[in-house]
C-alpha cells in the first residue's frame, strides 16, 4: 500500500470541498481498501465521509430515502425495508458476510468494482486499470465475467447484490456535486463498458451520492434468487430480483433484474413485456428466458451462464408465480 | 469392551477432556510466528517469478538495495555460498531424479511463485515496497501445464532427461487380462481430483537467528521442531546441536509444515548470511502460489466382478502432479496404489503409478496424501453397481472383509487386523435407515426435487512407522512438588496432543489430570522424534507416554513399598494419594514419595536411583489401521446445480478414543476439507501456468453454512499396542469426497451420467445436465 493523507469530513459539504480538491471518499473502505492494498487504486489524498450524518433511514412521500451511509447490516434489518422492499433485504443479505455488511455502505455498494481477476493482477492487461492495455479476460478465464452488455474492451461484470435489488424497485441515486444535485434512476446509474470500461458509472468527479431513494412500495410477491458456488461470502454467478403481482392467475405487474449476468445490473423491458398479462407456465418462462437471452455471448468458461440464467429465471418464476 | 484395563486410579482415557490449550488459544494468548520477536530482527519479502517458465535476462536489484530501511536483497548467487542442499532427508527417494536449481532461482524460472530474490528490511511494508523495485526480464517458454503435458514436453529440470520424477508398477501380469477378457462385468473409467491447498489459518513462516558461536535458534510453524531441525542441520552442514527448532503454537498444518521448504530454507540462508534475525511469515497470496498444493492427480480404474457381482480383479493408473519443487521425490501419493484394495476381497490386481514434473507450485502431501485411492474404488463402486444394476450397498455386503475374516491379505500385500469395516458398514448404514430414505427419495422425485445417499469404506494407515517415523520418545518426570512434567515429540498444530497425552500419562500413573503437563515444542528437548503426520501422535507418543508412565509407576511402588515394609503389588496409586494394600493406616502421596526420591535417599531402597524421572522411546508397530465408513444425504437442485447437505453419519472404528471431542473434531476437520475439495476448492492454473486462484475469493473453502452436523457412531477394536490406540488424523479428508461425490451421483441418477471429476460446482453440473 502507498502512504496516503487520511481527513474526516463533518458534514456533506466538507466532504464535497475535500473532494473537489481531489480527495476520494472513502465509506466502509471494504473495497477501497483491498485495492489500494494491491495498488489498483493508489490515492493519494482519502476523506472520509462516515460523519457526514447521511446515515438515515427516513420517509420520502410514500417511498423511503436510505442514506448513503447507512450500512448494508442497518438497511437490511430495517423494518420498513423488510415489510415494504423485502426484496432489497434479501438481496444484502445474499451478499458478503455479517462483518463486511456492519461496515459496507449503500453508495460504496452501488460503486463497488469488478470481481474479474485480471483486473487485480497488475501483471496482466486489463483496460479497466489501465485504458488501452487489453483484457487479458476474453481469452483467459473468464468464469465469472458477463454474457450481455459486453464490449471488445471488457467483459467485466458489476459483482453486487444490492443493486440489482435497487434496480428491479426502480430505485433512484441522489448525488450532489460541483454542479448541484442530480437524481440518476439507478437503471441509468452504472455504464456498460463500451470503449471506456474505466468508469463504472456515471457519477462526475467530485461527486457525492447522498441517498437512494425507494418509490411507493408496490405490493408484488418478491424474490431475490443468487445462484453461486458456495452457501454464503461467495458472489453471484448468477441473479435474479423478481417483483410480481398477480391478478386472476395472470401475471399483472412484473419488475425482473440480473446480476452477474451484465456488465452493469440488468433490466430488459422487454422481457418484462413477454410476460406481463399471461399466464405463467414453463413455456412462457422459457420464451421470456429467450427474449432475455437472445443476445448473449458467452467467453469460453462463462457460457454456462446462459443455461443457468434461463433456469434460474424459470425457478425464480415458478416460485414468485405459484398461488 | 476395552481389553487394555489399567490397574491404578481413575479413568481419563475415553473422557470428553476441556482441552488444557483451549482458554489461552481462546483468549488471543497464543504464540504464532508472527507473535514471535527477537531482538534486531530484520523482515523478509520474495520477488517471485510472474512468468510460469522462462530465462531471467536482467535481474536489477540496485534501486531495492537503495531504499532505506533495506538491509540487503540477496540473489541466487549470494545464497549459493552458503552451499546449502535443501534436498529432503526423509522422503527424497534415493535415485529419483531431483530438482537441481537452489534457494533461489539462477538462470531460469520454473513456476509463478519461483522465489528469485529475497529482500531483508527493517519492516515488511518496506521489504515489499523494494520488491516492487526489483526489475527482473524474463523470455518467458511454454511451460508444462497438467500432466498430459508433462509426458510430452521438454523437461521443468533441464538436467533431466524428462519430466519424470518417478514410476513404479506391480510388475507383469498376463493373467489378469484373462480375467478381464472373460468377466460378467467389466467397469472402467477416469477419476480426476484438482489441486487444493492445505489452507492453514496461519500460514507458512519462520523466524531465523543465528548468534555468534554459530548456532541457529528457528521459531518455525512446523509439525515437528525435531524433523525440522534435522532437515535444517542437515542442509546446511551443520552438527544436530547447533539448530535449535522451537515451535510453539501453530495455526494448523495438514502436512504443508512437515519440514522446511525451499523458501524457509531461503530465509534461513539469508539470516545466516545477513548475521541477523530474520523473520518471515507468508501472506495468503504467496501461500496460495508458492506454498505448495496436493491432489492433482487422477487414476484410471477398470473393475472386474462375476455374474455373482463378485470382484475379481482391478487394474489401475495412477499419475500425479508433483509441480516443479516438490516436498520430496516421493510422495505419501505412493500410497494410492498399494491401498487401492481397500477393505475388499479383490483377487487380482495390477497397477502403475507415475509422478510428474510441471511448471506449477510443488506437490505437499496434505492430509490423507494418497486420498485418491478411496475417492477412486468407492466412486466406481457406484458407478459399477449403477452400471451392473445391483445395489450399491449390497455390492459392497459381497466383498467387504468384516472381523470374522481377519488377519486377511489384500492383493498388494498388506495384512488387514484388528480393523471392522463391515461393522461399521453396518452401523452408518443402520444410522441412515435406508428403506425409509428411499422412500423418501422417490416421493421428493416425484416433486421435481433429487435427493441422494451416499456411502464409502476406507481403511486408513496411520502411523506408517518407518526411518525417521520409526519412533516416538516420551520423558516423564514427577517433581519435587509431587507435580508431574512430560516431555514428548509429539507436537501440536491444533491436535490437542498436550490434553490428550496428559489424559494418558494421568491415568497410568494414578495423579489428577491437573497435575499433568505436557511440554512440546523445542528440539533441544528430550531426543529425535517426528511429531505430526500420518496421524501418528496417538498411538507413537501415546505409547512412548503409557510405557515412560508404567516405568515411573513402578518405581513409585518399589519406593512406597520400601518405605512402608510392603511389597510393590500392594502399592496402589489412586488420585495422588498412596495406599497400600492389607494397611489400611498408610496413606501417603505421590508428593511425598517424590520428597522421599530427591531429597532423601537414604529412605530408598539402596540400589535405586535417585530422582522421579523416566524416559521411553517407543517404536509402534509398522502400522496400525483404523477403518470407517460414512454416508451422506444430499439435495442438488437440478435448476441451478447447487448442492446442499442434510445429512452426514461418520461410523468410524479408531480403536480406543483417549478424548473423542477431540478424535471427533479430527473427523470433522478432515470431513470438511473433503466437502471443499468436492464442492469448491480448486487452485487452477491457466495454460499459460498463472495460478487463477489468487485469494479466498477465488480460492472458495466451506463456510459453516455449507457443512453439516456430523453424527458420530464409534465403533472399538483395540489396536494392538499399549493403549490400544489407532490414529485419526487423515480418514475424514478422505472418505468424505466419495461419499459425497456418491450422493450426489445418486440424487443425479435418472439424468443417467457420471459425475466423477472435480470439483462439482454448480457451473459444472448445470453443463452437465444441460448436454
Ligand atoms: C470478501 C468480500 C465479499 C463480498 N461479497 C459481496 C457480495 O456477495 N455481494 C455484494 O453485493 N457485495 C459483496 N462485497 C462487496 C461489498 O458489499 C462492498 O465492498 C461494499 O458494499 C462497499 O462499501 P464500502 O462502504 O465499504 O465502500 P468503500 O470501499 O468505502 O468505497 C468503495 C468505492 O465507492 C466510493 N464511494 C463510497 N461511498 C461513496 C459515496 N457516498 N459517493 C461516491 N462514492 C462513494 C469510494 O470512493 C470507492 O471508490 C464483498 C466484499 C468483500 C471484501
Ligand atoms: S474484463 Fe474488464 S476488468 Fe477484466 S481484464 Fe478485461 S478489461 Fe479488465
Amino acid at each position: 500500500m502507498k502512504p496516503f493523507a487520511l481527513d474526516h469530513a463533518a458534514s456533506p459539504d466538507a466532504a464535497l470541498a475535500a473532494l473537489g480538491k481531489g480527495a476520494t471518499a472513502i465509506a466502509g473502505g471494504t473495497n477501497l481498501i483491498d485495492l489500494m492494498k494491491l495498488q489498483i487504486a493508489t490515492p493519494e489524498r482519502l476523506v472520509s465521509i462516515r460523519r457526514t450524518g447521511l446515515d438515515r433511514i427516513a420517509p420520502d412521500g410514500d417511498g423511503l430515502r436510505i442514506g448513503a451511509l447507512v450500512t448494508n447490516a442497518d438497511c437490511a434489518a430495517d423494518p420498513r425495508v423488510r415489510q415494504d422492499w423485502p426484496l432489497l433485504s434479501q438481496a444484502i443479505l445474499a451478499g458478503a458476510s455479517p462483518q463486511l455488511r456492519n461496515r459496507a455502505t449503500t453508495g460504496g455498494n452501488l460503486c463497488q468494482r469488478t470481481r474479474c481477476g485480471y483486473f487485480y493482477d497488475t501483471t496482466q492487461a486489463c483496460n479497466k486499470r489501465e485504458a488501452g492495455s487489453g483484457c487479458a479476460a476474453r481469452d483467459g478465464f473468464n468464469r465469472i465475467h458477463a454474457v450481455l452488455g459486453t464490449s471488445d474492451a471488457c467483459i467485466a461484470t458489476y459483482p453486487g447484490d444490492m443493486a440489482v435489488a435497487l434496480l428491479a424497485l426502480d430505485a433512484v441515486v441522489l448525488t450532489q456535486g460541483p454542479y448541484g444535485p442530480r437524481q440518476i434512476p439507478l437503471a441509468m446509474f452504472h455504464r456498460e463498458p463500451g470503449d471506456d470500461p474505466t468508469r463504472d458509472n456515471v457519477l462526475q468527479p467530485g461527486e457525492l451520492i447522498t441517498a437512494v431513494r425507494l418509490p411507493a412500495p408496490t405490493g408484488g410477491r418478491q424474490i431475490y434468487r443468487k445462484v453461486r458456488d458456495r452457501a454464503s461470502y461467495a458472489f453471484a454467478l448468477v441473479s435474479v430480483a423478481v417483483d410480481l403481482t398477480m391478478e386472476e392467475g395472470r401475471i399483472a405487474r412484473c419488475a425482473l433484474a440480473f446480476g452477474s449476468l451484465g456488465t452493469v445490473p440488468w433490466r430488459d423491458p422487454a422481457v418484462e413485456e413477454v410476460l406481463i398479462g399471461q399466464e405463467p407456465s414453463p413455456a412462457l418462462f422459457a420464451r421470456a428466458a429467450e427474449v432475455l437471452l437472445h443476445h448473449a455471448r458467452g467467453f469460453g468458461a462463462n457460457d454456462f451462464k446462459i443455461p443457468l440464467a434461463a433456469r434460474a429465471l424459470a425457478a425464480t418464476l415458478a416460485q414468485a408465480t405459484k398461488v | 469392551m476395552s481389553e487394555h484395563p489399567i490397574a491404578t486410579g481413575a479413568r481419563f482415557v475415553g473422557k470428553r477432556i476441556q482441552r488444557k490449550e483451549d482458554r489461552r488459544l481462546l483468549t488471543g494468548r497464543g504464540t504464532y510466528i508472527d507473535d514471535v520477536v527477537v531482538a534486531g530482527m530484520l523482515h523478509a519479502a520474495f520477488v517471485r517469478s510472474n512468468v510460469a517458465r522462462g530465462q531471467i535476462l536482467r535481474l536489477d536489484i540496485a534501486q531495492a538495495r537503495a531504499l532505506p530501511g533495506v538491509f540487503a536483497v540477496y540473489i541466487a548467487a549470494d545464497l549459493d555460498q552458503l552451499g546449502c542442499q535443501p534436498g529432503n532427508p526423509v522422503f527424497d527417494m534415493p535415485g529419483c531424479p531431483s530438482p537441481d536449481n537452489g534457494l533461489l532461482a539462477r538462470t531460469d524460472v520454473r513456476f509463478v511463485g519461483d522465489p528469485v530474490a529475497i529482500v531483508l528490511a527493517t519492516t515488511r511494508a518496506i521489504a515489499e515496497d523494494a520488491v516492487a523495485l526489483v526489475e527482473v526480464d524474463y523470455r518467458a517458454e511454454a511451460p508444462v501445464i497438467g500432466i498430459a503435458a508433462a509426458q510430452t514436453m521438454p523437461p521443468v529440470h533441464p538436467h533431466l532427461p524428462d519430466n519424470l520424477v518417478n514410476a513404479m508398477d506391480s510388475g507383469r501380469d498376463d493373467e489378469i487380462d484373462a480375467i478381464f477378457a472373460s468377466a460378467a462385468h467389466v467397469v472402467e473409467d477416469t477419476i480426476r481430483n484438482c489441486r487444493q491447498a492445505h489452507m492453514p489459518m496461519e500460514t507458512r513462516g519462520l523466524v531465523a537467528a543465528p548468534d555468534g558461536t554459530g548456532e541457529l535458534t528457528v521459531h518455525a510453524a512446523c509439525q515437528s521442531p525435531h524433523l525440522s531441525a534435522l532437515h535444517i542441520a542437515t542442509a546446511f552442514n551443520m552438527n544436530q546441536h547447533q539448530v535449535r527448532v522451537i515451535g510453539k503454537d501453530v495455526g494448523g498444518g495438514f502436512g504443508l509444515k512437515m519440514s522446511p521448504q525451499r523458501d524457509d530454507m531461503a530465509v534461513i540462508a539469508a539470516a545466516i548470511l545477513a548475521g541477523r534475525p530474520v523473520k518471515w511469515i507468508e501472506d495468503r497470496l504467496e501461500n496460495l502460489i508458492a506454498g505448495g498444493q496436493s491432489r492433482e492427480d487422477q487414476m484410471s480404474v477398470r473393475l472386474a466382478f462375476d455374474a455373482d457381482h463378485r470382484l475379481l480383479a482391478a487394474d489401475v493408473e495412477y499419475d500425479c502432479d508433483f509441480g516443479a519443487y516438490p516436498y520430496a521425490t516421493q510422495s505419501s501419493a505412493s500410497l494410492v496404489t498399494p491401498m487401492f484394495p481397500g477393505p475388499y476381497r479383490l483377487p487380482r490386481y495390477r497397477w502403475k503409478a507415475k509422478g510428474w514434473y510441471t511448471n506449477t507450485s510443488g506437490l505437499v502431501p496434505y492430509r490423507g496424501p494418497w486420498m485418491l485411492e478411496m475417492f477412486a474404488r468407492e466412486a466406481m463402486f457406484d458407478v459399477a453397481a449403477r452400471e451392473m444394476g445391483a445395489d450399491s450397498i449390497e455390492l459392497r455386503r459381497k466383498n467387504i472383509i468384516g472381523k470374522p475374516d481377519q488377519p486377511f491379505q489384500t492383493a498388494a500385500g498388506f495384512v488387514l487386523a484388528d480393523i471392522s469395516p463391515r461393522e461399521t458398514m453396518e452401523l452408518a448404514v443402520s444410522a441412515i435407515d435406508v428403506p425409509a430414505f428411499r422412500r423418501d427419495q422417490a416421493h421428493a422425485r416425484e416433486q421435481g426435487r433429487y435427493l441422494g445417499l451416499g456411502l464409502a469404506n476406507g481403511i486408513e494407515p496411520t502411523t506408517v512407522s518407518f526411518g525417521y517415523f520409526a519412533s516416538d520418545m516420551a520423558h516423564v518426570r514427577i517433581e519435587a512438588n509431587g507435580r508431574v512434567t512430560a516431555m514428548t515429540t509429539t507436537f501440536s498444530q491444533g491436535h490437542g496432543t498436550v490434553t490428550s497425552l496428559a489424559q494418558v500419562i494421568a491415568e497410568r500413573l494414578g495423579v489428577p489430570f491437573e497435575d499433568v503437563t505436557v511440554v512440546e515444542g523445542d528440539s533441544s528437548q528430550i531426543g529425535f522424534g517426528s511429531g505430526a503426520g500420518g496421524s501418528r501422535q496417538a498411538v507413537a507418543g501415546g505409547g512412548a507416554a503409557i510405557k515412560a508412565s508404567d516405568l515411573l509407576r513402578e518405581k513409585i511402588q518399589r519406593i512406597a513399598a520400601h518405605a512402608y515394609n510392603a511389597s510393590p503389588e500392594a502399592v496402589r496409586i489412586e488420585n495422588g494419594v498412596i495406599t497400600i494394600e492389607g494397611a489400611p493406616e498408610v496413606r501417603s502421596s505421590v508428593a511425598e514419595i517424590a520428597q522421599i526420591a530427591y531429597v532423601a535417599p537414604d529412605r530408598l531402597p539402596h540400589d535405586m536411583e535417585m530422582g522421579l524421572e523416566s524416559q521411553y522411546r517407543y517404536r509402534p508397530p509398522p502400522m496400525v489401521l483404523a477403518n470407517a465408513t460414512h454416508a451422506c444425504i444430499c439435495e442438488v437442485d437440478v435448476e441451478t446445480g447447487k448442492v446442499s447437505i442434510l445429512r452426514w453419519v461418520a461410523g468410524s472404528d479408531c480403536g480406543e478414543l483417549i478424548n473423542p471431542a477431540i478424535v471427533e473434531g479430527q473427523i470433522a476437520g478432515g470431513v470438511v476439507q473433503g466437502i471443499g475439495g468436492v464442492l469448491f476448492e480448486h487452485l487452477r492454473y491457466d495454460e499459460d501456468g498463472q495460478p487463477l486462484a489468487v485469494t479466498l475469493k477465488d480460492y472458495l473453502l466451506p463456510t459453516g453454512l455449507d457443512v453439516p452436523r456430523i453424527e458420530y457412531q464409534h465403533m472399538c477394536t483395540p489396536s494392538s499396542t499399549p493403549g490400544g490406540f489407532k490414529g485419526v488424523g487423515e480418514g475424514g479428508a478422505m472418505i468424505s469426497p466419495p461419499t459425497l461425490v456418491n450422493a450426489i451421483a445418486d440424487a443425479l441418477a435418472p439424468f443417467g451420467k457420471r459425475w466423477l471429476n472435480m470439483p462439482l460446482s454448480p457451473d459444472r453440473i448445470v453443463c452437465a445436465l444441460e448436454q
